[in-house]
């Protein structure tokens, strides 16, 4: 495993209630970590990074839902969901053809390229993490999700689906490269199992946006001054500033 | 004006703190409805209707913000688009990174709407162009679910941390998408005091308005297994797998 050069210290200071949680995809067995001592789906891996406060890595023998399919350890659903009946028993879709239509759309990893998933809260991740996941309220994933744009521009896109919202948390970040996030409460099996409380801001980020967001973090104001202005005061200060940027725009 | 044909009662029982609200852009001038009174900012005027709560329409003339242009009610001018607002109000780095969320954005054609009327949904008289609903998490999982119910659509949600009116009025009656946000996000809302953060505000293109309204009123609300307990609901998952492999 690489070792851990980003310097992700700059989350900590987010204040997060729960840790960031840093995620890391092998073929090969990693050394110095705990396997998992249970069975549990991948969307409770989070939440059970930050209960245990302690790295380990799972294996499919480690996962009992779906989760494994997703990360391409196992080969593809089991005909039971494959078929879009499942979905139908659990009322979650009118009929399987709705339910299929979602096995169109989900994203799925390379069959037998994952054997091995590291999971690791923030103070103990010591490897390059190919996916950070926070769990914000959406104070902090709006300052999160404006160290993204902060220097690129770029939108806020959120992916996930009724059923299966582990593959656009663990999968989609990681083969898109972009950053997704959805509300914790939305997805069918993670509130099924009661793997969140509702209303919290899951961000995953992978490795690619670590850099940028990282430094963005580190030079952007968290709190920038309009917030704090107040409506009117806000309101005041805004027509001032493009004002000044007409007059300014005139000189040149 | 098309007059209201679909039942939206079905709306009522979220018993939604703040009521849906349906939207209806139209070149002619709306008869019966007042004209709003005051300015705002496009992001406020739904905001506006759960405070007046009695519908209303506003034209350019009562809009304060970059609404004006993500309705076509006028040109953007050049200034937004330099990206200097943004570097000034400290959300970007540098003007590139603010022009570069112009390339993403939406706005309807220009010239083409003019009056932009508002409802609350238990008053609407037309059939709207969009629905935009406040919820809590909860409720949105029933919303969102009855899009994907009979569809197994997936959940898209497009923003940009400036300019989120263009995501909630010009892209999903545009894109024919449903689209949402939570409150919190974005500069605009967040500076003017537009909401409290954390409620989930969707935006539902008339494409989508039947099938949800029709899956609302079919499909279950609260799903045995939200209610199951963790354990429980592992012993049905079980039973429902092995039922269907028997």
């Amino acid at each position: 495993m690489e070792p851990l050069q980003t310097d992700l210290s700059v989350f900590k200071q987010l204040n997060l209630k729960k840790p960031p949680v840093g995620v890391k995809y092998l073929l090969e067995k990693p050394e110095g970590v705990k396997q998992l001592d249970k069975k549990m789906a991948l969307c409770e891996m989070v939440t059970e990074t930050q209960k245990s406060q302690e790295p380990f890595y799972m294996t499919r023998e480690n996962e009992n839902c779906f989760g494994a399919q997703a990360l391409g350890m196992v080969s593809g659903a089991p005909s039971a969901a494959a078929s879009g009946e499942l979905g139908v028993r659990f009322e979650l879709f009118r009929d399987a053809e709705a339910n299929r239509n979602l096995f169109k759309n989900n994203p799925n990893m390379e069959k037998g390229i994952i054997n091995y998933v590291v999971f690791a809260p923030l103070e103990k991740i010591t490897f390059e993490p190919d996916l950070l996941i926070l769990m914000t309220d959406a104070k902090q994933a709006e300052i999160t999700l404006r160290s993204m744009t902060y220097s690129t521009g770029v939108l806020y896109e959120s992916m996930t689906s009724t059923a299966l919202s582990c593959a656009w948390l663990y999968v989609y970040p990681y083969v898109s490269g972009k950053v997704n996030y959805f509300l914790t409460g939305l997805g069918f099996g993670s509130i099924g199992r009661k793997a969140y409380e509702p209303g919290w801001v899951l961000i995953a980020i992978p490795r690619k946006w670590l850099p940028t967001m990282v430094q963005n973090l580190k030079e952007m104001k968290w709190e920038l001054a309009s917030y704090t202005l107040g409506r009117e005061e806000f309101d005041k200060w805004e027509k001032g500033i493009q004002a000044q940027l007409m007059r300014e725009s005139r000189n040149h | 004006m098309q007059s209201l044909k679909t039942d939206m009662s079905i709306y009522k029982k979220f018993n939604f703190e703040h009521p849906a609200v349906g939207i209806k852009y139209t070149h002619e001038k709306p008869e019966g409805i007042e004209q709003l009174d005051k300015q705002l900012a496009l992001c406020e005027m739904f905001t506006e209707t759960h405070r007046r709560n009695r519908p209303f329409y506003f034209t350019r003339e009562n809009e304060n913000c970059v609404g004006r242009s993500v309705l076509g009610m006028q040109e953007a001018g050049s200034m937004p688009n330099t990206g200097q607002i943004g570097v000034e109000f400290g959300i970007f780095q540098d003007a590139r990174a603010n022009r570069n969320i112009y390339r993403h954005q939406y706005s309807l054609e220009k010239g083409v709407v003019k009056y932009v009327l508002y409802s609350p949904v238990d008053q609407l008289t037309y059939e709207p162009d969009l629905l935009l609903i406040t919820a809590t998490v909860p409720q949105a999982e029933i919303v969102l679910r009855a899009m994907s119910y009979s569809t197994g659509e997936i959940w898209n949600a497009q923003l940009t941390g400036v300019g989120a009116c263009s995501w909630l009025y010009a892209y999903p009656v545009l894109t024919g998408k449903v689209n949402y946000t939570v409150s919190g996000l974005t500069f605009g809302m967040k500076a003017k005091e537009i909401f409290p953060a954390g409620w989930m505000l969707i935006a539902i293109p008339y494409h989508w308005i039947p099938t949800i309204t029709a899956n609302l009123n079919e499909m279950e609300w609260v799903l045995p297994a939200y209610t199951d307990g963790r354990k429980k609901f592992y012993e049905r998952e079980m039973r429902v797998m092995k039922g269907i492999t028997k």
